[in-house]
């Protein structure tokens, strides 16, 4: 597989999921570079902006099996992961495997069910698998998780704790979409689309599953100059001693950067990642990863507002300023 | 305050010095009918030389010579009304004083006509005048060119097409000098820095001299290149053209921006762009991928960048040749002899009357609003003023009403009891003997004088030709005091007038004695301000720069986009708004479940705040307080009591209060919340929070 064509099927898989999915192409764009970089992505936003639509979407045209968990306070650890039942005709402990088992999962409101919850389904994200009574599982290939979440200053939420925050490849801000592009939906919606009723819009299966994987291992070949290596490391370097961060990202961090910035580099048909790539996706890639300082909070400066900063201050590699 | 006053009233001259006032202001070189004596007269002026000779005539030494000089050719004669001067004189205006036909500049805007008679401007001098009756003079009215013609500069307009061009020529000399200073400066790098320069190794850190010129960076590409250092020449080709763009104001090049902020930059510009993504995908391809530069790549890329980073100067020599294409001056601009200085003009009558206390200005209001509760006031209507029938009626009862009307050449109303003569004969005038106690026995002179005819022995006789004739006076107006002079033409209130005889000091008594209050003038320019914007641009002659400055901005609309200068920050505030503060507060306790907390600081004041509006003396406990709280508000006591109870408790707790609720626990929040909203209830119910 050369770039351009690595390209131009990610250019295929977007315009299908556009054709559901109006006006989102930013986040279209990030969920795909987290599906190639084997990562997963929190979306952060209120109910109702598609993001289910836009998983069942995915999950048609890259050719995997996608489900959906609503979590919800009294949703349980072996709800998720599924658990050992007594078979009484076999007399038996039958393991029933739970909706991780999947190769696209949206996790709907995660910060809605209690930590130990939230843990199971974040350790089948890290590891991949799943342990039940001794027994490790392993998830389907490829496995991608996209998890939605109320912003935490909502009632009877439980805010994810920083280590599992820092699991997830990216974590996306999605606004309400613009007056026309809602006018737009309105307008497809009174032509007859139904959001439940996919097949009927055609999308066009674009990939399979193998495929997919393929792609993903496809982005090793992609060439990281040293440079950028600094370029990386400085940037999370400077995410450690900005004042109003109390803790930065993780060596974690810095991977997931790369990673990211590899998979956004073949999706633009290159075989080799520019800063460009990498400052594009440093706020998504780092935003969730940063605990700022009380005080900080205190003066409304957010993690965004951090991470522009120190944007702003790295010196780009190779720059002619 | 009493010098003062005394050194203010010593400083007004007498009457009987207004002569030598005179002298001394016509003394001034602006006046440049005494003291030029190439000074174009026009045929009406000329009017002025039969009774002027050397001799006669010493505060204007010059006039003598003036009357043998060419006359001055008018332009505009459609546009003027008829000329100051007798029937005899034709229609001469003696507005737009033009030597070599020029346009002459005015100290006031649009042409004021001559002061001729109205009813000679068609210059046969008609019978009528002589027969005692003129025309009421009609309003002039500018024809409309039929075509289109740019208006040559003039005034303001000169001066501010010079000011765009010397400061563009010092701008351009400014931007030599700036990039043969950097010329120089980057070459100086260029030789310290040649050593590091040849190490491809070397990286390229914060302390290495950065190289901005254009010129020096394409210079050191092709050095590159033709080293076989194709790496490097792509490197600085690219640095070649982000410079460029930089100095053009398309993008800000900044060591923290990548490559595609400069394209992003370049949005407004997509040909431009397009070009330069391009280009930047190819050096990228060098920097960061596997690509290994080679002379075709270089050749391409070269080829891209220098289209781009030689077009400097393309917009300043826009600028010029707009400059040049939109001026429309003369190579040279007339000598100027502005009306009000000139023999028809009235700026020495003004400056004589300042001299003697008395403030002589034009009016600006119409004639037809002038108050008639006004009183001692005087005005002078010029034989051009235009007065129809209706402001007549006004006027004359405006001087019944107790002011002081002076008629001088304007065509008269029927009810008045004089009228206009004219002949040819007589240049002198005498103070009537009924006067003289006033005035003294003054000669005055003046060029051809017209004189006036009245119903028997109407109105007071003030000055008579030598013939006898009367040449001004006054009639008595209504039991208020108000009167009206009327001469026979105006010619006494021009500055040729001050030149002869005793007219300046004439001229000081009468209006000294005409009225304490002030005095206004009024000529045909009264009320003729313009109708918008467009006329008066087109009256000061602003057109072509106003044009010019438009093309100019266009210009560079189009060569800097919106923005025509460096993208600044908005000022960030220093101080942020208490509301602020608070809501930061609030949601970092509702973040932090320190609910609890935020109640036991409230309850404290709250609490303290009842006892304050309630209790008139220090009770102890909180029943004496429910009771008072209970007996004001109406609410149950019971009721009452139990919310001091619960506020005064969490009050009291300081350690729990220090522990947060629970976060199983949603209710004890609510519980917390419904506690402030009960305190914050009372609290203004008593009588609110202050």
């Amino acid at each position: 597989m050369t770039p351009q064509q690595f390209a131009e099927v990610c250019a295929r898989i977007r315009s299908q999921v556009s054709r559901v999915l109006l006006g989102q192409d930013e986040i279209i764009d990030a969920v795909l570079v987290g599906v190639l970089a084997r990562g997963h992505v929190l979306i952060e936003g209120v109910p109702g902006l598609g993001k289910t639509l836009m998983v069942r979407a995915l999950a048609k045209v890259l050719g995997c099996v996608a489900k959906r968990i609503q979590f919800t306070p009294d949703l349980m650890p072996s709800d998720v992961t599924g658990g050992n039942i007594f078979n009484q005709q076999k007399q038996q402990f039958e393991f029933m495997p739970g909706p991780v088992f999947t190769q696209l999962l949206l996790a709907d409101e995660i910060n809605r069910a209690p930590a130990k919850t939230q843990a199971a389904l974040l350790e089948a994200m890290a590891d991949r698998s799943v342990s039940t009574d001794g027994v490790t599982r392993p998830l389907p290939q490829p496995f991608f998780v996209m998890a939605t979440q109320n912003p935490i200053e909502s009632q009877g939420t439980y805010p994810l704790p920083e280590a599992q925050l820092d699991r997830f490849l990216m974590k996306l801000d999605v606004a309400h979409p613009t007056r026309e592009v809602e006018k737009r939906l309105l307008t497809n919606v009174v032509k007859g689309f139904d959001a439940s009723a996919l097949e009927n819009v055609g999308l066009e299966q674009v990939v399979t599953a193998e495929n997919l994987v393929f792609m993903q291992n496809y982005l090793q070949q992609v060439r990281v100059a040293d440079d950028l290596l600094d370029y990386i490391t400085d940037i999370v370097a400077r995410t450690r001693a900005h004042r109003s961060v109390y803790l930065g990202a993780s060596p974690r961090g810095s991977i997931a950067l790369l990673a990211a910035g590899r998979a956004r580099a073949a999706m633009e048909g290159r075989d080799f990642v520019i800063p460009d790539d990498i400052k594009t996706l440093a706020p998504s890639v780092l935003r969730h990863r940063l605990i700022l300082h009380p005080d900080a909070e205190f003066e409304g400066t957010s993690a965004d507002d951090c991470i522009t900063t120190i944007l702003g201050e790295a010196r780009v590699p190779k720059t002619a300023a | 305050m009493i010098p003062s006053l005394l050194l203010a009233v010593l400083a007004i001259g007498h009457p009987s010095q207004a002569n030598s006032a005179a002298d001394k202001i016509l003394g001034d070189d602006k006046y440049s009918f005494c003291h030029d004596e190439e000074y174009p007269l026009t045929h009406t002026e000329a009017a002025w030389c039969p009774p002027v000779s050397p001799e006669k005539n010493p505060r204007c030494p010059a006039f003598h010579h003036v009357c043998n000089a060419p006359r001055a050719e008018l332009e505009h004669l459609d546009r003027l009304s008829p000329s100051r001067g007798s029937a005899r004189d034709g229609g001469d205006g003696d507005g737009d004083v033009v030597p070599g036909g020029a346009p002459s500049k005015k100290s006031r805007p649009s042409p004021k006509p001559g002061s001729g008679d109205p009813a000679d401007g068609d210059g046969d001098g008609d019978g009528s005048s002589g027969e005692g009756t003129r025309k009421t003079p009609d309003r002039t009215v500018i024809p409309e060119d039929p075509s289109f013609q740019m208006p040559e500069l003039g005034g303001f307009a000169y001066y501010l097409f010079w000011a765009v061009l010397v400061a563009g020529v010092l701008f351009l000399v400014y931007i030599i000098l700036r990039n043969s200073t950097r010329e120089k400066a980057d070459a100086e790098a260029v030789a310290t820095a040649a050593p590091t320069e040849l190490d491809p190794q070397q990286p390229s850190g914060p302390s290495e001299q950065v190289i901005r010129d254009v010129n020096v960076l394409l210079e050191q590409a092709r050095t590159a290149a033709s080293a076989g250092d194709f790496s490097k020449a792509i490197r600085h080709t690219h640095a070649a053209l982000l410079h460029r763009l930089d100095h053009d104001g398309l993008i800000r090049v900044a060591p923290f921006r990548t490559n595609g902020d400069y394209v992003s930059d370049l949005k407004p510009q997509p040909d431009l762009r397009s070009s330069v993504r391009d280009i930047v995908r190819d050096v990228e391809q060098v920097q960061f991928g596997t690509t290994q530069p080679d002379a075709g790549l270089f050749d391409r890329v070269f080829k891209h960048v220098v289209p781009i980073v030689t077009r400097r100067g393309d917009t300043l020599v826009l600028l010029l040749a707009s400059s040049l294409l939109s001026c429309t001056c003369t190579t040279e601009l007339p000598k100027s002899y502005p009306y009000d200085l000139s023999p028809s003009g009235t700026r020495a009558v003004v400056e004589l009357a300042a001299h003697h206390g008395r403030t002589l200005d034009f009016l600006e209001v119409p004639l037809h609003e002038l108050p008639l509760d006004d009183t001692d006031r005087a005005i002078v209507l010029f034989h051009d003023a235009f007065v129809d029938a209706d402001t007549w009626k006004h006027l004359l009862a405006w001087a019944d009403a107790g002011n002081h009307l002076v008629i001088a050449g304007v065509a008269l109303p029927a009810d008045l009891p004089v009228s206009y003569k004219s002949d040819a004969t007589g240049h002198v005038l005498k103070v009537s003997p009924d006067e003289q106690g006033d005035y003294g026995d003054l000669t005055l002179v003046v060029s051809d004088t017209d004189y006036l005819d009245r119903s028997g022995t109407a109105g007071q006789l003030l000055l008579t030709r030598e013939g006898g004739q009367p040449y001004a006076v006054k009639l008595d107006r209504g039991y208020s005091g108000g009167d009206i002079t009327v001469f026979a033409d105006d010619r006494l209130f021009t500055n040729a007038a001050l030149m002869l005889g005793d007219n300046p000091r004439f001229l000081a008594t009468f209006l000294t004695e005409l009225t304490p209050g002030p005095i206004d003038m009024v000529d045909s320019m009264l009320d003729l301000g313009s109708d918008g914007p467009g006329e008066t641009i087109s009256n000061t002659h602003l057109t072509a720069a106003i044009l010019q400055l438009l093309a100019l901005i266009v210009l560079l609309y189009l060569s800097r986009g919106v923005r025509f200068g460096a993208p600044r920050d908005p000022p960030s505030r220093s101080r942020r708004h208490y509301t602020e503060h608070i809501d930061a507060v609030g949601q970092h306790y509702a973040r932090a479940h320190a609910s609890r907390h935020a109640l036991r600081l409230y309850a404290a004041w709250a609490l303290d705040r009842l006892r304050d509006k309630t209790l008139t003396s220090r009770q102890p406990g909180l029943y004496a307080l429910a009771q008072a709280i209970a007996g004001r508000t109406g609410d149950d006591e019971a009721k009452v009591m139990q919310i001091l109870v619960e506020s005064s408790g969490v009050r009291d707790d300081v350690d729990a209060s220090m522990t947060t609720p629970s976060r199983a626990r949603p209710q004890a929040v609510t519980d917390d919340l419904n506690l402030m909203q009960e305190l914050a209830r009372l609290v203004r119910l008593v009588g609110g929070p202050r």
